[in-house]
């Protein structure tokens, strides 16, 4: 935390060599939490560069006020979001996008571990209500809290959880379903 | 095991990277963005630190310890040639020379802004308050170079250790040297002023002068102690008014230990990395901070005594942890100790007063580095250019 407020208020004054260990600190999880919000690797990519280039222009208006990681996750989700809307076809192109994932093994932005229980995991995912899913990513990933996801989503702390939950609960019957398969 | 079976632990192994070629490829765009950024700004627009604000008290008593500092130094760059005896003379000056505590205050700077300091002394170390910064005390110890500042409202303290700093003297001690040295020389020579009467009061007052500076004592004329001394150089006005030697004082008040129950901090401030791009960095932090975007009327020892009562209300406008801030108060004061320390190894003169930060056609600071034909000129801008004597700008103060 002390370090990231640290970097951050050095690359405000100036310091690349600051931005840069920003850059290779989160950008692991940044791509993580887009790709598995967009379940599309090469979008993810670009969500990623984008909220990095955004950052970079606005840094003097940047401050501070949590951790650094919150901070850049809130900024993916929302970059994701405006995707999904710009796509318009979130439900009807999952079946696509998990394709598109697992034949991107190979492609710019791979898993780390690669699996099947994960592919089946991460295919898994795509069937899930956006807001399902956000809110599971960015717990699990962003280490972002309820009470902030809420408030991303624009919906009680309650709901939220609620989503959590039934997120859980859907991925798991998804995964028994297809490991009876 | 099914993979439904603990699917938070598995959802967090579902983890992405990017390939060296992406990884690459990002991080050049981003970097593109960044230099873009970079370009489009100007010395203005760099990083602003206005918006930035420091609360803890520790730090903002910090900040205050390193304006402190930069006094003890400015005060230590006092020199002078003086001339003559007298036996009255020799009287004034003989607490000074025997002194081993005194008690005083230090006046620094004009009447409007003047920063008031009650110095009590003993040896090598110094118990300091300053008008101003309430239930706070520095004690400074010279020969460690070390302060411990107290806040006794917040029940902190901080250690603040200096480096490359060169030997400091208190005030005592510095008075002492000054007479000695002059004293020595055989064209000794001082102006007997003979009695003035100064709100009711008789006084014996010598003035001694050299070619700028001017050293003015006044003493009792039965006890011939010296009750005000008066420094004026063209970069400094100093009143040490109030002047006790061999004062009675308690031991325990220039004690280095913290009170129980206080929470303490560490930090160290080194000036040894001193220098003009520095002295710079202090230039913009004074105008950015202190005077919003204009550079100081002056940078002499009057105008580092009105940052100490105006920076603290430039810094509750920022908001960086105690670390961050001790980082800004610290690049400011290795500012003000490269111009501290500069009068002596050549001639510096100051006109930024009214003159905006960004404006890159007026010139703020010139100066002439040691053994060097060509003078260093600053702009308002804070670019710095070689310029040849002929063509310096016209001489200011």
């Amino acid at each position: 935390m002390l370090e990231d407020r640290l970097l951050s208020w050095r690359f405000k004054h100036g310091s690349t060599d600051a931005f840069r260990r920003i850059y290779e600190k989160y950008e692991s999880d940044l791509l993580t939490l887009a790709a598995n919000l967009l379940a599309e690797t090469n979008a993810a990519e670009d969500v990623v560069q984008d909220v990095f280039i955004s950052f970079v222009q606005s840094v003097e208006k940047f401050h501070l006020r949590g951790s650094l990681k919150g901070y850049l996750a809130t900024c993916v989700a929302n970059r994701a979001r405006d995707c999904i809307r710009k796509r318009k076809r979130q439900q009807t192109v999952a079946a696509n996008e998990a394709q598109q994932l697992i034949s991107n093994a190979d492609g710019p932005v791979q898993l780390v571990i690669t699996s099947e229980e994960l592919q089946q995991l991460s295919r898994a995912l795509t069937f899930l209500p956006y807001e399902q899913r956000e809110v599971i990513v960015l717990h699990l990933h962003g280490d972002l809290k309820f009470r902030q996801i809420a408030k991303l989503q624009n919906v009680p702390v309650k709901t939220a959880q609620s989503r959590y939950r039934y997120g859980l609960d859907k991925l798991r019957s998804i995964l028994n379903g297809e490991v009876k398969k | 095991m099914k993979p439904a079976d603990n699917i938070e632990k598995l959802i967090k192994k579902l983890r992405y990277k990017a390939g060296d070629e992406a990884h690459n490829r990002v991080l050049n765009n981003v970097f593109q963005a960044l230099e873009m950024r970079k370009k489009q700004k100007s010395a203005v627009s760099q990083p602003n630190i206005w918006r930035i604000i420091m609360k803890s008290p520790i730090t903002k008593l910090t900040v205050a310890a390193v304006i402190i500092i930069a006094v003890v130094i400015g005060i230590n760059q006092f020199g002078g040639r003086l001339g003559s005896t007298s036996v009255a003379w020799a009287d004034v000056v003989k607490p000074i020379l025997n002194a081993r505590t005194a008690t005083l205050d230090i006046l620094i700077g004009s009447q409007e802004h003047q920063m008031v300091i009650h110095d009590e002394v003993m040896g090598s170390r110094i118990r300091r308050t300053v008008l101003g910064v309430k239930h706070s005390d520095i004690i400074i110890d010279l020969e460690q170079q070390k302060l411990l500042t107290l806040d006794h409202a917040q029940k902190t303290a901080a250690y603040i250790e200096l480096g490359g700093l060169p030997d400091l003297q208190n005030y005592v001690e510095l008075l002492r040297n000054m007479i000695l040295r002059l004293q020595n020389k055989p064209d000794f020579q001082v102006d007997d002023r003979g009695l003035q009467v100064i709100e009711g009061q008789d006084y014996i007052v010598f003035v001694a002068e050299s070619d700028k500076d001017t050293i003015t004592i006044w003493a009792n004329p039965e006890t011939a102690l010296p009750v005000r001394i008066e420094q004026k150089t063209p970069n400094m006005q100093i009143v040490c008014n109030n002047l006790q030697f061999d004062a009675v004082l308690d031991e325990s008040l220039f004690s280095m230990e913290v009170p129980d129950n206080y929470v303490i901090q560490k930090a160290r401030i080194d000036f040894k990395e001193s220098s003009e791009s520095g002295f710079i960095e202090s230039l913009r932090i004074w105008a950015e901070i202190i005077e919003d975007g204009q550079f100081p009327d002056s940078i002499d020892l009057g105008g580092i005594a009105e940052t100490g009562l105006k920076l603290d209300e430039g810094l509750k406008r920022l908001n960086l942890t105690d670390q961050e801030g001790l980082e800004v108060a610290t690049r400011f004061g290795q500012g003000l100790v490269f111009i501290r320390f500069f009068k002596g190894e050549g001639q510096w003169y100051y006109a930024g007063k009214g003159v905006k930060l960004g404006d890159s056609d007026t010139p703020i600071f010139w100066y002439q580095p040691k053994d060097s034909q060509t003078w260093r000129v600053i702009y308002g801008d804070l670019k710095v250019e070689d310029i040849s004597p002929e063509n310096l700008p016209k001489e200011a103060y």
